[in-house]
């Protein structure tokens, strides 16, 4: 479904972001949390990223610190990152603006808590038409109508002039989509745009901003947990872990040959339709690693069924695979040593070994 | 769907739970419009068994699930746990009820007091408990009869309105009075005389304050009692309270090997978390100790409200391990509510599919899975993310539009407003469950084929062939072709 898209990206030149060596850091007083940690990518036009991590990744705040919307105080970000060419990392609020809703755009992921009570939906969405386009407010008020009409709701003329608590939360995503595209940003980061809903609004709203990207050439970055959200709608995906990237590839490269093990738990750990009932889940024992003083070797390592004592040590650096694929790890899924270090802590009873062996998926359409 | 009926309740067993035809409905101002959350929803659970509840926002599977609990009580209906009727309990009774009936909730970082000890709010259902066990002085369990009677009383429409009859005879009689003594010619004496007027205004009033009689009396003496009781009661009070405070070290020794217990049971280290409070944990442990909570005063039954819906995947999967083997070392009987079917299917022994305050279909997982007999069901089903780059989910059966508005909930089937199978039968007719085959219940006058692996075919890719052999109850019409049909 991509081939066309890759086509027309491959035939505009430079890619759209670059991000080169991102480094976002916290002074907090426990301590500087390293909360986005050397993370590099690249994102074609009219692409989507998925990016998906467990909470406290550093995935919200890898996309908050490419937005530049962290707080200036006690915050610093190094490296580079690079839109349509031009450096955005070391801009002023007052420059940003300029970029913000008319480059960039950001749809939230809480519907609720994410609009303004007291402003009327339409003037949510005109706020940004009248400040970056050079449009009268009667114009303003045609383009959000017809923004409403295109994510789809009900009755826009009516919306307009209604306030956010009137509207449920898959509407009000859907006006925090219409506010997002109102000035046709060239990239569309979605922070979680649906955990706070239902999945078949889910559905619904992850159809919608497909769709809308689609028909306006826009790239997208999803950052969401579940790797089932991006598996059909990402170009590429990059699994983050402790702040770093861990895994990175094309979507369907990744699935085929996933070589982390981390995205290989991330992808055990969901409960599919076509398993038996009572089918034990294959969950990630422990907790995703303190930022403030991580681990010395690979920050996956005291959760990893196939920990090894190099991975204590030596913290495993991007490596290249076929088709751009990148992974950081030792002892890869699906490599003969990566599987031999798993046999070793089989037999050896390693716990996490011996919990992610212990309910090998059975499908009941097997056989 | 969207149908109403009983013919999944099983008769002849040990169910623990029992609800038969629960409504809910909520009262919109003086206006006499109704929110009608649930309607005649009858759902029984069996002892170790999980019962999931599954469908999307707004069709009342969480006011269900406090509605057993009465929390507010239901509108109608029927909650039986273990044979006794919770609607037939007095408060006491209701009280001891809960140590039963256990809840857990969605969020799990503001369903625990901020401000109180991860120790503490374990502890929290065995104090109550235990301070329970003392019984309290006679005078002040008689009085809290006086005055339950007192306020039903008060509350009673009929007293209410008598008190309003009252009142405006009241006024009539005194308008009567005063009229009639204003529009008299002053006599010799100064003196305005309303002649039979007045006296008629008189006789009014009294006859006014005749009937408000009992009502003021009852008051007033209400009140006087009150105020001396107010004073008393401490005094009356002082032998419990003396009672209770030589148990109590005793108790909170007891009370902390058994938060420790629970805590430790839930993966939760006991000595490091107990001082602590709730911000201190992240959600996944958050709902792991809402859990120990349900869990300390062993229950038999645990209403889950969405327990994993804020959580990661890899929180929610332990989370959902954990539930599992809590079941099995407890013997507890679950009711598992949610909006994932894939999380549902993964706990439930059987999953009941609600729309909009009612029940569209009743079956084991795996039947469900394998051929959804409800619209509504393969629609919940196809909506669900799939972990797989070659399915396009813009090929699911979506759900277009939204919610319709419970106030006035559609005519007939509720779900048909959404249903690309709705007929003039639908507005006219609700469904009621029936028996399509074993154990598979179904609301629907269009219910879809068994062997209509229509959602199948995109859920789950190469299974399509599979569908027709297993389920092969149908017209033997294949897969693909009921697939271009409903598109």
């Amino acid at each position: 479904m991509n081939a066309e898209r890759k086509l027309t990206a491959s035939t505009e030149g430079e890619p759209l972001l670059v991000v080169d060596n991102l480094r976002t850091q916290f002074f907090t007083p426990r301590g500087t949390v390293t909360a986005v940690d050397g993370v590099s990518f690249t994102l074609e036009r009219g692409t989507t990223l998925g990016v998906v991590g467990e909470s406290g990744s550093g995935k919200t705040v890898l996309s908050r610190s490419i937005m530049n919307l962290l707080p200036s105080r006690n915050v610093k970000r190094t490296g580079s990152v690079k839109f349509a060419g031009k450096e955005i990392l070391n801009l002023s609020d007052k420059d940003m603006r300029h970029v913000w809703g008319k480059d960039l755009a950001m749809v939230f992921q809480d519907p609720m808590t994410s609009l303004n009570p007291v402003m009327k939906v339409g003037k949510q969405i005109t706020e940004s038409l009248l400040l970056h386009l050079d449009v009268s407010k009667e114009e303003a008020r045609d383009t959000a109508i017809s923004l409403l009409r295109s994510v789809k709701i009900p009755e826009p003329e009516k919306r307009f002039d209604e306030y956010p608590h009137q509207l449920s939360g898959g509407m009000r995503q859907r006006v925090m989509i219409a506010v997002a595209l109102a000035c046709g940003p060239r990239l569309l980061f979605a922070d979680e745009p649906t955990t706070a809903l239902d999945v078949t609004v889910q559905s619904q709203i992850l159809n919608l901003l497909q769709e809308q990207q689609l028909e306006r050439h826009m790239a997208m970055i999803l950052v969401t947990h579940d790797l089932g959200v991006v598996a059909g709608r990402a170009d590429r995906i990059a699994v983050m872990y402790g702040g770093r990237l861990v895994e990175t590839a094309p979507t369907t490269t990744l699935f085929d040959e996933m070589r982390h093990p981390y995205t290989e738990a991330l992808m055990r750990a969901i409960p599919r339709l076509e398993h038996q009932s009572h089918q034990r889940l294959q969950a990630i024992g422990g907790r995703p690693p303190d930022l403030v003083d991580p681990p010395k070797g690979c920050a996956f390592a005291p959760r990893c069924p196939r920990v090894q004592e190099r991975c204590l040590h030596e913290r495993p650096e991007l490596r290249l695979g076929a088709e751009g694929h990148q992974y950081a790890c030792h002892f890869p899924v699906g490599t003969p040593e990566g599987d031999e270090a798993l046999e070793k802590n089989l037999s050896a009873g390693l716990p996490q070994a011996v919990e992610a062996m212990a309910g090998v998926p059975v499908s009941i359409d097997a056989g | 769907m969207a149908g109403s009926g009983g013919a999944h309740l099983r008769r002849d067993n040990d169910s623990v739970l029992r609800v038969e035809n629960l409504t809910v409905e909520f009262p919109i101002g003086t206006s006499g419009a109704k929110v009608h959350a649930v309607s005649d929803v009858s759902l029984d659970l069996l002892s170790g068994e999980t019962l999931g509840v599954v469908g999307e926002s707004g069709c009342g599977k969480s006011t269900t699930g406090k509605a057993i609990m009465r929390v507010p009580p239901p509108t109608s209906g029927r909650v039986m746990l273990e044979g006794t009727d919770l609607a037939s309990l007095d408060t006491s009774q209701l009280r001891e009820s809960r140590g039963r009936l256990q809840m857990i909730f969605q969020d799990p970082i503001s369903s625990l007091n901020p401000r109180r000890t991860i120790r503490d709010i374990v502890a929290e259902p065995l104090v109550i408990n235990w301070l329970d066990s003392f019984p309290r002085p006679a005078v002040s369990r008689w009085w809290e009869q006086v005055a339950n009677v007192l306020v039903k009383w008060g509350r009673d429409r009929r007293v209410i309105q008598l008190m309003k009859i009252a009142l405006g005879v009241l006024f009539f009689g005194f308008l009567l009075f005063v009229v009639s003594t204003a529009a008299a010619d002053v006599d010799e004496f100064g003196q305005r005389d309303g002649g039979a007027g007045a006296d008629l205004g008189r006789l009014v009033m009294l006859v006014a304050l005749a009937l408000a009689a009992p009502v003021v009396a009852a008051a007033v003496v209400g009140a006087a009692v009150w105020i001396v009781l107010a004073v008393l009661m401490p005094v009356f009070s002082i032998p419990r309270a003396l009672k209770i405070r030589r148990a109590r070290p005793a108790f909170e020794n007891e009370v902390d090997e058994k938060v420790a217990a629970a805590l430790e049971e839930v993966g939760i280290p006991p000595e490091v978390s107990m001082p602590k409070r709730p911000h201190e944990f992240s959600g996944g442990q958050a709902q792991r100790i809402s859990i120990a909570r349900a869990l300390i005063l062993s229950p038999d039954v645990i209403i889950c409200d969405e327990p994993v819906s804020a959580l990661d995947v890899s929180v929610q999967a332990q989370v959902l391990n954990l539930l599992e083997d809590l079941k099995a070392s407890h013997d507890l009987s679950l009711i598992f509510i949610a909006h994932d079917l894939a999380v549902v299917k993964n706990v439930s022994d059987r999953v009941q599919v609600m729309y909009l305050g009612k029940t569209c279909e009743v079956a084991n997982p795996d039947a469900l899975y394998r051929a959804p007999r409800h619209p509504y069901t393969r629609a919940l089903m196809s909506a669900i993310p799939v972990a797989d780059p070659r399915i396009d989910p813009r090929q699911a059966f979506n759900l277009e539009g939204e919610l319709p508005s419970p106030i006035a909930p559609p005519s007939g089937c509720r779900f048909r407003t959404r249903c690309d199978r709705a007929t003039e039968e639908c507005s006219e007719r609700e469904p009621v469950l029936q028996l399509l085959d074993d154990g598979h219940y179904v609301a629907c006058h269009h219910p879809l084929d068994g062997d209509d692996g229509g959602t199948l075919v995109s859920v789950a890719g190469s299974s399509a062939g599979h569908n027709g052999s297993s389920a092969g109850n149908g017209s033997g019409t294949g897969p693909q072709i009921v697939l271009e049909e409903d598109r």
